[in-house]
């Protein structure tokens, strides 16, 4: 009788019995079972409880039993398989841990769309919406879109499923993580000569590296995803001489292209570096073992240059960014650049130096982790291509890659004029290669102390401890001192509702809130709004806001609103703003937050003032948004400077 | 053809979960698998992960490619032009992927192997425990469908809001005359999900001014109306406090606040504002460009009456006259807005730019207004 069950009891019995003790093997049975009841039980109950409102902290307001169960499912996961590679000949029953490692991250990524939020990161994420909403009312994307691949696939998704947008949008994270994860596992069989490092690599994939570019829609941080599997491709290509394999990687190369400028720019750098690499490294060892000469090429760099510099050159964006770059090499922007703190556009608002350097390694500890592990990795790999070992060639390829990827990431960090901490980690090269590095040393490790529980310990805890680092750590909440980028549909109504009943010719303030989230409002409403622009019309005023100052809007400079000198009409106040920058922890913590969203020297208070301020005409609540329109008063000020003028104006 | 009839029913079938389940697979998995199949048509040729993380990537790359030159096509980029290519594509790669597969031997073609179920084991802890681990890992891909496919609804909120005569959120001057009344829209709008009732209550430092409802709405659905209103007593700085009440509730659901100045009815008076400058997409204002103010007069004199608009800048480099509108005149209770047309040949940053208001053929401003303005 045959029927559908997972890749378990495929091993002959007599084999099992050899490589395993049937205890054992009981044991990771019910281990395993139990991990995949925990993730099913993960997801109902974020299913179950979702959010009804804007939440200041995701993981307060999270259960906590959807945390511990998602968390027990990764070291349950990571022990299997750290387990089975301690064996002398490991099964197949690892895959199934692996699968119980993606449910895992599936459930935290996917976290948003469980919960019923409408989306994350009102600022860039929400414009990339609006790109994809120019691409379903006009058919085409603006000169300004510069990365298409991703905003074509969400439309065609969205379009052909009958799925509104931003819940196709929502999924797309999640579907990249799991991409980099099998990715990262394929890449480490073709890199490793010992298929017990593909097992770990597979497992040290869990650790999600790449911060809030594994939950928000970034093109950049897809591409960074995505080169596990392109790096895959190219060393299947190298390897087998088919023309299949080629016609694959070809494929991947062409959406590199269109995946975002950096991920062009980084595959032009790393085919040729893993050229040069390869090259040099079979050199070496070829003087040992003439097999491995080896016979380089650059047609891939070149097609991809090529291919970048014809579809860049056709943006509006390229003059600016060849200028930007020009500017680095000149050292212009060097000199200028502030470097402040993390996520966003963000400003550490007042912050110690020791708060700073705690929310850092809260948010990239896992990645120091990772980098030190992997650095250690290559020490070995160099030592074996020292002794000239062919397998340490294309484990010497990544090793390349891993130490040009941080100096790479600098100079298009400043030369791209990108002035955060949190965008230069959270999307840096640098991470992609460290999970297959990390994975080598710990097979190393274990290889050593095999059957050695006391062994296998500090390997599970090398990648469990970074793992929970990155899951705690991952979403921007108090912890990171900074306020959740849930975007509410209350946020949305109370933009369309500006949209469509405001007076244009006023300007709008908004606190809590950008103008990527009202581009996209406005773009979704372009008839209601008789207007026929492209949502990066809208989007142009992004960056406006961060002209504000808290003096100017907490009554301790001026006693009324209106006594502030400001020419825009709506002031919109969002539940992000007035429970962020009321919020205790951070006020007793500090933020590290962009003005926009929340900041210090508010308190509930102050927003009680506004109902009670008579420059403020309270015009709108949904309960999580309001609009006041400002009413400008100097009646003060021209009895103060025209004492002659016969009235004063209200 | 399971593919083609998938994308062909996808696109024609109404939105709903059918179309979801038809189309995911059929835009995010098959395009690339079959051109997988077709490029690398033997099983040891590429591994079933391989093959299934390649087929997601290839997808996505070969829509891509599909639609990204309707761009530059006249009728653009559709679903139903996607549907088209993409059916025309996978009438070529299955063509393809069949001629090589049929040159295979069955067991070279890639095929997803099921393993046997253990049932033999099955009075023994092993093959109870695998029962288990299978049933509990369908579980989880259960779970995890359901949450995928049906995520919660979203908040649930009612709007509240209040417009102008004309339907416009603009009540940024409102000067009323004691004793007259005055109206002002009150709007609801119902996201909470269910019907609910709803009632409104109008109240001052006079008491209740006005009461509305109970209003049922169903859900989404939208009320307007206008709310007559008096105030008896002049003065500056009147709160008016509109209240929503939810499923006769006593507590207050939403509330919202007009501020207003109340004259008497003998009292004569002019205003003036300046609401918005017209200015550069980047924000800034350029020496030696034109650009606009937007200028509002209310008359409360009384009578109709003959205004005049200068607007002049100051700074550290002096005093400059930019320019100026009207005569123009303006009916007695009644508001006119105009453009003041405006250009700097000097410079400077934070400066301030002063409207004044000239009454008839007077000399002296009658009242100005003052805006922060920089030229670069």
């Amino acid at each position: 009788m045959t029927g559908v069950v997972a890749n378990i009891d495929m091993d002959v019995p007599a084999q099992r019995a050899e490589t395993t003790g049937g205890r054992a093997q009981l044991l990771v049975k019910l281990a395993l079972g139990v991990g995949f009841l925990l993730v099913a039980a993960a997801f109902l109950l974020a299913r179950t409880h979702p959010a009804t409102g804007w939440e200041l902290d995701i993981y307060a307001s999270t259960p906590l039993l959807f945390w511990a169960f998602a968390v027990a499912a990764i070291a349950i996961g990571l022990a299997v398989i750290i387990y089975e590679v301690s064996l002398e000949k490991p099964g197949r029953i690892w895959l199934l841990a692996f699968l119980l490692l993606l449910l895992s991250n599936t459930a935290i990524t996917l976290l948003p769309h469980l919960r019923g939020y409408l989306y994350m990161n009102p600022a860039d994420s929400t414009g990339h919406l609006a790109f994809i909403r120019d691409i379903f009312d006009y058919g085409r994307f603006s000169t300004a879109n510069t990365y298409p691949l991703n905003h074509i696939f969400i439309w065609a998704v969205a379009g052909f499923g009958g799925m509104n947008l931003e819940a196709t949008a929502r999924v797309m994270p999640s579907l990249f993580t799991l991409l980099f994860m099998i990715g990262t596992y394929l890449l480490a069989t073709v890199c490793f000569a010992r298929r017990q490092v593909a097992m770990l690599a597979a497992a040290a994939s869990v650790t999600l590296l790449f911060y809030y570019y594994n939950v928000m829609v970034y093109p950049n941080g897809f591409g960074l995803l995505f080169f596990p599997l392109l790096m895959y491709s190219y060393f299947l290509s190298r390897e087998r001489h088919h023309a299949g394999y080629r016609a694959i990687f070809v494929l991947l190369l062409m959406a590199s292209i269109f995946f975002h400028p950096k991920t062009a720019v980084l595959t032009i750098a790393y085919m040729v570096l893993a050229e040069v690499a390869m090259s040099v490294a079979s050199w070496w060892c070829a003087r040992s073992s003439p097999s491995q000469s080896y016979r380089y090429s650059f047609s891939a760099a070149w097609l991809v240059g090529i291919g970048f510099f014809l579809w860049i050159s056709s943006s509006y964006l390229f003059e600016g960014q060849v200028r930007g770059f020009w500017e680095f090499f000149q050292g212009q922007l060097l000199r200028n650049q502030h470097i402040v703190a993390f996520g966003g556009t963000i400003e550490s608002q007042g912050l110690p130096f020791r708060s700073e350097l705690m929310t850092g390694l809260k948010a990239f500890g896992d990645n120091i982790a990772y980098t030190l592990m992997a650095a250690a990795g290559t020490v070995v790999v160099l030592f074996y291509l020292w002794r000239r070992r062919a397998e340490a060639v294309r484990p010497f390829v990544l090793l390349v890659l891993f130490v040009v990827s941080g100096p790479l990431e600098v100079v298009m960090f400043l030369g791209s004029g990108t002035t955060t901490v949190g965008r230069f980690l959270g999307s840096n090269p640098l991470w992609w290669a460290t999970t297959a590095l990390t994975a080598f040393l710990l097979f190393l490790w274990l290889e050593k102390r095999k059957g050695v529980l006391l062994g296998r310990l500090p390997a599970w805890g090398a990648v469990f401890i970074p793992a929970v680092v990155s899951v705690l750590w991952l979403y921007p909440s108090p912890r990171l001192l900074n306020v959740n980028w849930q975007v509410t549909y209350a946020e949305q109504s109370v933009l369309r509702w500006e949209m469509e009943r405001g007076v244009p010719r006023y300007e709008v303030m908004l606190l809590g809130l950008v103008n990527g989230t009202r581009g996209l409002v406005q773009a979704y409403d372009r008839q209601i709004a008789a207007e026929d622009r492209p949502a990066w019309y809208y989007l142009q005023a992004l960056g406006t806001e961060s002209k504000l100052e808290a003096s100017q809007l907490n009554y301790s400079r001026y006693s009324s609103i209106g006594d502030w000198d400001y020419n825009r009409g709506y002031m919109i106040v969002t539940d992000r703003f007035r429970l962020g920058s009321s919020s205790e922890e951070l006020k007793a913590e500090g933020f590290v937050v962009s003005f926009f969203y929340a900041a210090p020297g508010f308190s509930e208070q102050t927003f009680e003032r506004y109902n009670d301020d008579p420059a403020l005409q309270h015009l709108y609540s949904n309960g999580g948004a309001d609009i006041f329109l400002i009413r400008r008063d100097y009646r003060n000020w021209v009895q103060e400077n025209y004492p002659n003028a016969a009235r004063p104006s209200f | 053809m399971l593919h083609f009839l998938a994308v062909t029913l996808a696109v024609l079938f109404p939105y709903g979960n059918f179309r979801f389940f038809l189309a995911v697979p059929a835009i995010l998995f098959s395009p690339g698998y079959l051109l997988l199949l077709a490029l690398l048509p033997r099983r040891e040729q590429l591994g079933w992960i391989a093959r299934l993380a390649l087929s997601v990537v290839l997808s996505m790359v070969v829509v891509f490619l599909l639609t990204f030159p309707m761009n530059y096509l006249p009728l653009g980029m559709t679903i139903r032009g996607l549907m088209v290519s993409l059916s025309l594509y996978q009438v070529a790669v299955v063509f393809a992927a069949w001629k090589r597969l049929t040159a295979l031997r069955a067991e070279e073609v890639p095929a997803v192997s099921l393993p046997r179920v253990p049932w033999a084991t099955l009075p023994s802890p092993h093959g109870y425990l695998s029962l288990f681990l299978v049933v509990a890992a369908l579980g989880a891909f259960g779970s995890f469908a359901y949450a995928l496919a049906f995520p919660p609804q979203g908040e649930a909120f009612t709007e509240f809001y209040l417009l102008d005569e004309s339907g416009k959120a603009d009540l940024t001057l409102r000067t009323v005359t004691a004793g007259r009344q005055w109206s002002v829209t009150v709007g609801v709008v119902n996201q909470e999900g269910p019907d609910a009732t709803y009632r409104v209550r109008v109240e001052s430092d006079e008491g209740r001014l006005a009461e509305v409802g109970p209003v049922e709405l169903q859900s989404g659905e939208v009320w307007e109306a206008p709310v007559n209103l008096a105030l008896r007593n002049p003065g500056d700085d009147r709160k008016v406090d509109f209240l929503l009440y939810r499923d006769g509730q006593e507590d207050v659901c939403r509330s919202l606040g007009l501020w207003l100045n109340v004259r008497r009815e003998e009292e004569r008076f002019s205003e003036l504002s300046v609401t918005h400058l017209i200015r550069h997409p980047a924000q800034r204002m350029y020496t030696g460009y034109w650009y606009a103010a937007s200028v509002s007069v209310e008359n409360h004199e009384g009578r109709e009456e003959s205004y005049r608009a200068e607007m002049w800048i100051m700074g550290t480099q002096g005093t400059q006259k930019l320019g100026e509108v009207g005569p123009f005149s303006v009916v007695a209770e009644s508001r006119y807005d105009t453009e003041l047309l405006f250009n700097s040949s000097r410079g400077g940053i934070g400066q301030t730019a002063i409207f004044l208001l000239f009454r008839g053929a007077e000399s002296e401003p009658y009242t100005s207004f003052r805006l922060p303005i920089s030229f670069h």
